[in-house]
């Protein structure tokens, strides 16, 4: 006899965790589509007394609220602090990295009569609130007449004055210091007379342009600090990191002290891999993530349980919301249960939204990585992950929401069509190993430092050695070209003067104002309603000439647009709301031009041969149009000679927008096309380069028709695997393929770095190309598509019907084998200068 | 870039760096460097290029360095538009306590004090904005002196400012026009960066700005200093080179380019001169007139209706109200029929009566704002209301309470359904109903009260 239907929802609600888990392990529906399971066995946390020399009425305090002692590396890191030693905890989420900082910071208050200063930097201001609130409550506690304040684009200015006169501490982001507290460090200098800790929250967020330019605010800050006499100690936290120690140093300029051994406990944890099924599968195109997300809450959404998704946008979490509050009642959940969390949504529901959280009384919310980062929420139960969120660090930061003591947990990730997604269906085990992105900074990027140096120079001047001619006493600038590019500022941008030994700030300007942390902001083109002037939108320098060309098509919101003027100069793009049943696709022309080569790497054919079934199905592959290439005809190759190459250089890179086509939504039919008329976009950057020899070339098949599409296919495939490797996004590395490049006259590949100068991009492409090209090959082995999808190489109107498996040839003999042996780093020759120097 | 893995490149080359940095600095160009360089320098007018060192700069040397200054003379009688800068004497203090807010002024002695005036690098503030003139006036042995302290380089900042604050902290006070929030600022935290001790900390401090603008705002076109001793003094500027180009004449300088430095240190002689006759024109408020030559003296400028207003809100302020009351009635008589002001005066005028309890003149005022042609806006409508309450409650009259209530409802047709500020027509409803009742239970009472009498005698 079957239990009804109502006895079968009522035994689902009321499952326990294991229940369910046995459950989605064993159902067909589910068994088919979650296709890896990992458990992780429960762990007893390593406790430490105090610190003895922790202010021992701040050690009763606490006590006195619970805390009868403290996990190894707790107690580690506060005694570095408390001993003035810089120190990088880097641990995960909810290993209690909070009191590593506060503990040192209020000891320094209590034993300094509440003359200490401690400043706090946090990625956001949702945090640095909590935050406040946190050390707030901690110093009522203390009963002490101490003061934590947020400073924030919030902060009305008529609070801002008691704050930098009565703050004990203060609790800001890098924007606000940047702009608003170091070029005004006269007004603070109460803060820096005496600062003695810098605490910086989340340090794995300080990447890419950000990063670097955040390396540069803290070095002004240790400038002005040594002005009013304050040599602070940073403590700082991160996620689990491959290489924290690495990161530190370029990011403070500094050794600090790593602490990577999480000594907190943890519950049993299981974790899923959910790969929705194809739907269609010529295309390969598989079932929408956010829709098996929605089926999912219907098994693991219950009254008894917790339960949080993350999606990566926010209109996903718009509409999983919807969708989930809708259902909430066959959930036996209360509509108002359900709720949504991104930013844009008003401080107070935010709080109110995560105390419903921590009490319990919300029992499902969608976030995006708003919820990601340290705010508390408590520790929920069920975590589902639309899609993988870019990094492992975030993997975590997601997956760490979830776990209370002693308890088991639940963490669900599913895969979309992507290749990284994909690669990750397959070797779950990557995401459980060791941390493996680098993460790319540079401090000395020519562009970021010479925008910061302008406004550290308007704080303070700078001052040369004349002995060497490099900067006099500042260390934080040893060893980057601070000193000629002062002097270029002088003579070419006329902001400062040098007088003698000295570059002063001299113009009628406030420099902060002007340079954004994010890189480029000054050249971002602002779209506005040409009928009311009205703003709606920014488009980046780069992406200006194939978004708001005349006659584009420009999206906000579902709303199309047509944009009826670009004014180039101007930074403005003037457009008129349309009702268009079309897009527009713009084609671009990218020239790469070599400036210099920095590194090589080359392998030689004997080596690792290709074997000669691959050789002969390249060669059928391409018959019909086989077009042999001069001095190397197909089928006698020589068995000798170069391979293949990977490079690192200087590169310049021309973009051309030539036209557009206009395509009908849905149908995708072309309906017309025009021409575009805009200066090209020009960038001096750092590249990885691949080539490959006239040689392997022809034997791989690369000699047909179609062998651009299949280059190039691989060639985004393999910017779309980089951030297994390379903290960032795939939209950070430009592509460019050529099959015969003028420079090395043989099929090259080019993964640049879209920032001009570049942030370290290419040199981690390069030194990680190997773990990438395997990467890449995994994803198109296992690629269920026939001929291409958007999962691998890209769908089959890109790459042609060979595309794949050419690439496939491709991947399948430069993953394998040998890597490249170093060679002599090649010259800066002034043949190959003169060649391609800039105009 | 340098390789990710090395500290940087101090050898990288001036070509790279042109290379990579010149798309930047393209765009930095237009903001500022060297303009009109073409200019031939002839004349040592102000206003106009010269070269080399200003004239008369004498080189000071201090404890902490040296720094250059010019120091003027003036005789007390010397004219500033059509007034002595010894009409200082025999002013009331008093007006600048009271029209400041602040008692520290109130035995402010104008002999006493330094007129401080500077000239900048720009407007934004922060630690890059140089000072870099500083001019300081103060009488002295039956004359009147200006010192302009000037930065020959920016090395010299530090012995400047130690200067400044010394001359400073000797006087008795401080005057200023807008210094309150932007010099002393900005010499505060120059001094903060360089180590000298603040002289402003408990010294009285007259900034003229917000009192002028007080007694004296909106009847020019703004309320800079310019404009005001043009309107108040009656001093015309030659020749005067504006404010906004002091940076570029310094850094012309600076450059060794040719410079109008000269009209720099003459447009800040020429404010810290106004600093000591507007003193003078608002030490007499209260007096409305300057002694002068003549026999009774002679009008002080200015507009006399807001001058009295703003003396009479300055008094209610203080808590001097039955003066206050004078002086605002004054000012209203003296507007008269159909000035802008003359509906806000009035009902603020009717406010601080009925406060004051002078129900009769607070219902006359009130009144006035009911008639003519004006009377259909938000405050003819406060105006209702107002009387409304004064007959409900100071003169025990709900019918007449609601009478004017029901004319308030009436007009509140008229007006924006969300105006603010305002009763709603919901309030004035609710307001009318209760007054209904109130005055039919007094009916009532009445009747009752009639009856028992009736019987009484029947
Ligand atoms: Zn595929």
């Amino acid at each position: 006899m079957h239990p009804s239907p109502a006895a079968q929802r009522q035994s689902r609600l009321n499952r326990e965790l294991p229940d369910l888990i046995a459950h989605l392990r064993s159902d067909p529906h589910w068994r088919a589509r979650l296709v890896h399971w990992h458990g992780v066995e429960p762990r007893v946390g390593k406790s430490a007394p105090f610190p003895a020399r922790l202010n021992p009425y701040l050690q009763e305090v606490l006590r006195s609220q619970g805390l009868d002692s403290l996990y190894a590396h707790q107690a580690r890191a506060i005694e570095a602090a408390l001993d003035g030693r810089d120190v990088l905890i880097s641990t995960p989420t909810a290993s209690g990295k909070t009191l590593c900082y506060t503990a040192p910071v209020l000891h320094s208050l209590l034993e300094s009569n509440g003359s200490a200063r401690a400043l706090f930097l946090f990625p956001t201001k949702a945090l640095s609130q909590d935050q406040t609130v946190g050390l707030t409550a901690l110093v009522e506690a203390l009963d002490q007449p101490w003061h934590a304040f947020t400073y924030d684009g919030d902060t009305p200015p008529s609070v801002r004055r008691s704050l930098r006169d009565r703050g004990h501490m203060i609790l800001t982001n890098p924007h606000m210091l940047h702009q608003g507290i170091l070029p005004n460090h006269a007004k603070w200098s109460e803060l820096f007379r005496d600062l003695k800790y810098v605490v910086v929250d989340e340090v794995h967020t300080l990447t890419g342009v950000f990063g670097s330019s955040v390396a540069n605010v803290l070095r002004r800050l240790l400038r002005i600090a040594r002005h009013y006499g304050a040599e602070p100690t940073f403590i700082a936290s991160s996620a689990t990191l491959k290489n924290p120690g690495a990161h530190a140093r370029r990011l403070f300029g500094r050794e600090l002290e790593v602490i990577d051994e999480d000594a907190s406990p943890s519950g049993a944890r299981t974790f899923g891999v959910l790969n929705p099924p194809i739907v269609n599968p010529v295309a390969g195109l598989r079932a929408n993530a956010l829709e098996e997300a929605r089926d999912l809450a219907r098994e693991v959404c219950a009254p008894n349980r917790q339960v949080i998704f993350f999606c990566g946008r926010r209109t996903a979490v718009e509409v999983l919301t919807r969708y989930l509050k809708e259902g909430a009642s066959r959930m036996g959940l209360d509509p108002d249960q359900v709720r949504g969390y991104r930013g844009g949504y008003l401080p107070d529901m935010r709080r109110e939204i995560e105390s419903g959280l921590k009490d319990g009384k919300v029992k499902v919310v969608v976030s995006t990585n708003a919820l990601e980062l340290g705010i508390d929420i408590g520790a929920l139960d069920v975590a589902v992950l639309v899609g993988y969120p870019g990094s492992q660090a975030s993997f975590w930061q997601r997956a760490g929401r979830v776990g209370r003591r002693g308890k088991p947990s639940l963490v669900i990730q599913i895969a979309r069509s992507e290749p990284v997604d994909q690669f990750l269906v397959h070797h779950p085990d990557w995401l459980f190993a060791a941390p493996k992105e680098e993460l790319a900074i540079d401090p000395d990027n020519l562009v970021i430092l010479s925008e910061q140096l302008k406004c550290a120079a308007f704080e303070l001047p700078f001052h040369e050695d004349p002995e060497t001619g490099a900067l006099k006493e500042e260390p934080e600038y040893h060893g980057a070209p601070a000193a000629p590019i002062l002097d270029y500022l002088c003579e070419e941008s006329h902001f400062l003067h040098r007088r003698g030994a000295t570059w002063y700030w001299m113009a009628d300007a406030y420099p902060a104002q002007d340079v954004s942390l994010n890189g480029g902001e000054a050249d971002n083109v602002l779209v506005l309603d040409m009928d009311t002037g009205d703003a709606i939108g920014e488009v980046d320098r780069e992406s200006s000439i194939t978004q708001v060309h005349e006659g584009a098509i420009y999206q906000v919101q579902g709303v199309t647009w047509r944009i009826e003027r670009f004014d180039h100069t101007n930074r403005r793009a003037y457009a008129r709301k349309v009702d268009s049943d079309y897009f527009t696709d713009a084609e671009t022309n990218t020239e790469v031009r070599v400036l210099r080569l920095e590194a090589h790497s080359q392998r030689e054919r004997d080596e690792h041969p290709v074997p000669a079934e691959v050789v002969a199905a390249g060669a059928a592959g391409t018959s019909g149009s086989v077009q042999a290439l001069p001095g190397s005809p197909a089928g006698e190759a020589p068995s000798n000679g170069e391979d293949y190459s990977v490079w690192r250089g200087e590169v310049h890179v021309t973009t051309l927008a030539t036209q557009y086509k206009k395509v009908r939504f849905y149908s995708r039919e072309n309906v017309g096309a025009g021409e575009i008329h805009l200066p090209p976009e020009e960038l001096t950057t750092e590249a990885f380069v691949l080539t490959l020899s006239e040689s392997t070339a022809a034997d791989l098949g690369l000699a047909g028709g179609d062998r651009g599409a299949a280059w190039r296919g691989m060639g985004n495939l393999l910017r779309r695997v980089a951030p297994l490797y390379v903290r960032c996004s795939p939209s950070d590395l430009g592509i460019s393929t050529q099959v015969r490049s003028p420079h090395f006259q043989r099929p090259t590949l080019y993964l640049y770095d879209r920032v001009q100068g570049g942030v370290g991009l290419g040199e981690l492409v390069f030194r990680e190309h190997r773990s990438l090209l395997l990467a890449a090959r995994q994803v198109l082995v296992r690629c269920d598509c026939a001929q291409g999808c958007p999962a691998c190489v890209g769908p089959l109107a890109e790459v042609g019907p060979l595309g794949k498996e050419t690439a496939a040839r491709l991947l399948e003999h430069l993953a394998t084998g040998p890597g490249p042996h170093e060679c002599e780093a090649p010259e800066e020759t002034s043949a190959m200068v003169g060649e391609t120097e800039a105009p | 870039m340098s390789s990710a893995g090395s500290p940087g490149d101090p050898g990288v080359s001036r070509e790279r760096i042109a290379r990579l940095l010149g798309r930047g600095a393209a765009r930095a160009k237009t903001d500022s460097g060297p303009r009109a360089q073409s200019i031939p320098a002839t004349e040592s007018q102000p206003g106009t290029h010269t070269s080399g060192d200003p004239v008369d700069l004498e080189e000071s040397v201090g404890p902490a360095g040296d720094y250059l200054a010019r120091c003027t003379e003036f005789e007390r009688d010397t004219l500033h538009g059509s007034w002595r800068l010894g009409e200082v004497d025999g002013l009331d203090p008093g007006a600048f306590a009271l029209l400041c807010g602040d008692a520290s002024l109130a035995d402010l002695d104008p002999e006493r004090a330094v007129y401080l005036d500077t000239e900048t690098t720009g407007l934004s503030g922060g630690a890059g904005t140089w000072v870099f003139m500083v001019g300081l006036g103060w009488f002295e042995g039956g004359a009147f002196k200006v010192w302009q302290g000037f930065l020959g380089g920016p090395e010299q900042e530090a012995a400047l400012l130690a200067e400044v604050a010394r001359r400073i902290a000797d006087a008795q006070a401080v005057v200023s026009f807008f210094g309150k929030s932007f010099d002393r600022h900005r010499l505060e935290d120059k001094m903060r960066i360089v180590g000298v001790d603040s002289p402003f900390e408990g010294l009285p401090h007259l900034d003229l700005y917000h009192p002028m603008r007080r007694v004296n705002g909106g009847q020019f076109e703004n309320d800079r200093l310019q404009t005001l001793e043009r309107g108040l003094l009656g001093l015309e500027r030659e020749q005067d080179l504006p404010g906004s180009m002091a940076p570029e004449a310094w850094f012309d300088y600076l450059a060794e380019r040719p410079h109008r430095l000269e009209g720099v240190f003459h447009h800040n002689l020429l404010d810290v001169l106004s600093l000591v006759t507007l003193t003078a024109h608002l030490g007499f408020t209260l007096a409305e007139q300057r002694p002068g030559a003549g026999k009774g003296g002679e009008a002080l400028a200015g507009c006399p209706a807001r001058r009295a207003w703003a003396v009479g809100r300055a008094l209610w302020t203080s808590g001097q109200r039955a003066e206050a009351l004078e002086w605002m009635g004054r000012g209203l008589d003296r507007l008269g029929e159909g000035g802008e002001e003359c509906r806000d005066w009035q009902w603020l005028l009717a406010e601080s009566l009925r406060l004051e309890g002078r129900v009769d003149a607070a219902r006359a005022a009130l009144a006035a704002l009911t008639r003519g042609k004006a009377a259909r806006d938000g405050l003819a409508l406060l105006a209702h209301e107002a009387l409304a309450k004064l007959h409900e409650h100071a003169l025990g009259d709900p019918d007449g309470a609601a009478e004017w209530t029901r004319e308030a409802i009436a007009l509140r047709v008229g007006l924006t359904p969300r105006a603010s500020g305002v009763p709603t027509p919901g309030d004035l409803e609710h307001r009318l109903e209760r007054l209904t009742l109130k005055a039919a239970a007094a009916r009532e009472e009445v009747a009752r009260r009639q009856q028992q009498s009736t019987e009484h005698v029947q």
